[in-house]
């Protein structure tokens, strides 16, 4: 069972939900900070906790076979996490989902698989993917092998935050580009934000673009 | 001549079950055990020690390890995080090996002019790395700074500077947090100590993953014993001088409420171990000797990174 902390406004009485995902060895006190620090008191905050606080042992680079069955556990907690907003009367339309790496990639993912969201936030983040594609060692992702994204959800008009350094150690740019493509091929709003420089972090532009979003929600 | 604090002696922090901090702190911070013993006040306890290889004053950290200790988190009054110093040229090299790890850090962000990293050990405790100019062929070169926690920073920065001889070197608000950064004369490790004041509001829990205490280092017994003298005039009475195995420890705590020990140089954690060999047995107290097996049967094994 997953430990799920709550912050900010009541679900009931709120104005929108916001799912939080920790990155790994954080835990869900410390992404419920970044809740905080946007500083939006009508909005309810949930922040489950991976079980070790890490959403799966690897690179979220490392091959599916790996990663399938973190993902899905992970996809489940989120999953949970939602229906606690639900319950509380909150609807899909108003409950967004924002992650910091581990779990930036743990939310974009969901987005594209599940959709029906306010919006989504992946802070240095990618997309995990949906099965291994053909193809060698990619240097362009650190000499991971490249992954297919099939989604078949309907994400038009979503708003959808990518955040990454030109040199993020755990995310190539090129993951993040990517990312931003599979979303806008789908009807999203990516915002792509590309921090010059060696970095992983969540960054003043990033913290920027949830304010923004969530406060026209 | 005045007296003045050169620096940090060590850091007593608090975490989960032992076994996951020793493989961070040996495995992923390449720090050396330099002593296993246990908690003098509950010996069914460890109390793990991790420096440089020579369990040099200004590299230790030392945990409590509470199988059952329930989660922490910092708040006013506590000191919040410790900050290695990592030497000059190898900050890029833990980023990389980090991400190499998929171990996720936050960072780098900018601290008065310097690159700070920070991850979180087992137990959620931020750790952070501060790239300095310092020359050293270890992977870290002992402690930089900590972060004391303070919902009010003027009483505990005149404590440091009138009394400790710390100066002031840097003051910077961002976010709606304030940083006032004290530094030690000399070059000491740890010779920094920021104070930090949040609007963000925060109750502090001790817990798994929190600090309990700092010490500053005092050079020699006699030096000690000035220190105390020059405390309890100023209005801060300490604890008497009580014998740690390792080192003599003086304890009172500072106006915000942060607990401050004074620790002495000597002995060291050579006393009781080869130098080569340190923190490979589980050594005790005279005391607790005559209860070695019991002790022992309580204490969960440990297995240290090589």
């Amino acid at each position: 069972m997953t430990r799920v902390l709550r912050a900010g406004a009541s679900p009931d009485t709120a104005r929108m939900g916001l799912v939080l995902l920790h990155g790994r060895g954080a835990g869900a006190e410390d992404i419920l900070g970044l809740g905080a620090a946007l500083g939006l008191p009508d909005i309810a905050l949930v922040a489950p906790e991976a079980p070790g606080r890490s959403w799966w042992p690897t690179s979220f680079l490392a091959p599916m076979g790996g990663m399938a069955p973190h993902v899905d556990a992970g996809l489940a907690a989120v999953d949970e996490a939602i229906a606690t907003l639900l319950t509380a009367g909150l609807t899909p339309d108003r409950i967004a989902l924002a992650g910091f790496s581990q779990g930036g990639c743990l939310a974009l993912e969901y987005a594209a698989r599940r959709g029906g969201l306010a919006a989504v936030f992946g802070l240095s983040a990618g997309l995990v993917g949906t099965s291994d594609a053909m193809g060698g060692p990619d240097a362009a992702l650190y000499g991971a092998m490249p992954k297919r994204f099939a989604y078949d959800t309907d994400l038009t008009g979503l708003p959808v935050t990518i955040t990454v350094h030109t040199q993020d150690p755990h995310i190539p740019l090129k993951r993040a580009e990517d990312s931003a493509t599979v979303f806008r091929d789908r009807g999203a709003l990516v915002d792509l934000q590309v921090t010059q420089g060696a970095g992983h972090s969540v960054t003043e532009g990033g913290i920027r673009a949830m304010r923004a979003i969530l406060n026209k929600g | 001549m005045t007296r003045k604090i050169p620096g940090l002696h060590h850091v007593t922090a608090i975490s989960g079950p032992p076994q996951a901090n020793l493989a961070f702190y040996t495995g992923r911070l390449r720090q050396r055990l330099v002593k296993k013993t246990v908690n003098f006040d509950d010996p069914g306890t460890y109390h793990l020690y991790y420096g440089d290889s020579a369990g040099s004053p200004g590299t230790i950290l030392t945990f409590f390890p509470f199988a059952d200790a329930g989660p922490g988190r910092a708040g006013p009054g506590m000191a919040s995080a410790y900050a290695y110093a990592v030497p000059k040229g190898g900050f890029d090299g833990w980023m990389e090996s980090l991400a190499l790890d998929a171990v996720d850090f936050d960072g780098p962000t900018e601290r008065f002019g310097q690159r700070v990293l920070t991850l979180r050990d087992p137990d959620g405790a931020p750790v952070e790395l501060v790239e300095t100019a310092r020359d050293s062929d270890a992977p870290l070169d002992g402690f930089h700074s900590v972060t004391l926690w303070e919902s009010d920073i003027a009483p505990t920065a005149r404590l440091l500077t009138e009394i400790f001889g710390y100066v002031e070197t840097g003051h910077e608000t961002a976010g709606g947090t304030e940083r006032l950064r004290l530094q030690a004369p000399g070059d000491a490790r740890g010779a920094v100590i920021d104070l930090m004041r949040s609007d963000a509001p925060s109750i502090g829990r001790q817990g798994a993953g929190t600090i309990h205490h700092i010490a500053f280092r005092a050079e020699t017994d006699a030096i000690q014993r000035d220190w105390m003298d020059k405390l309890a005039s100023a209005g801060h009475p300490t604890t008497p001088v009580i014998d740690r195995q390792y080192f003599n420890a003086i304890y009172f705590r500072e106006p915000g409420g942060v607990l401050f020990e004074i620790a002495t140089d000597p002995p060291g954690f050579a006393v009781d171990e080869d130098p080569a060999h340190l923190g490979e047995a589980l050594m005790l107290p005279a005391k607790y000797e005559p209860y070695r097996d019991r002790i022992e049967k309580v204490l969960p094994p440990l297995q240290v990174a090589r």
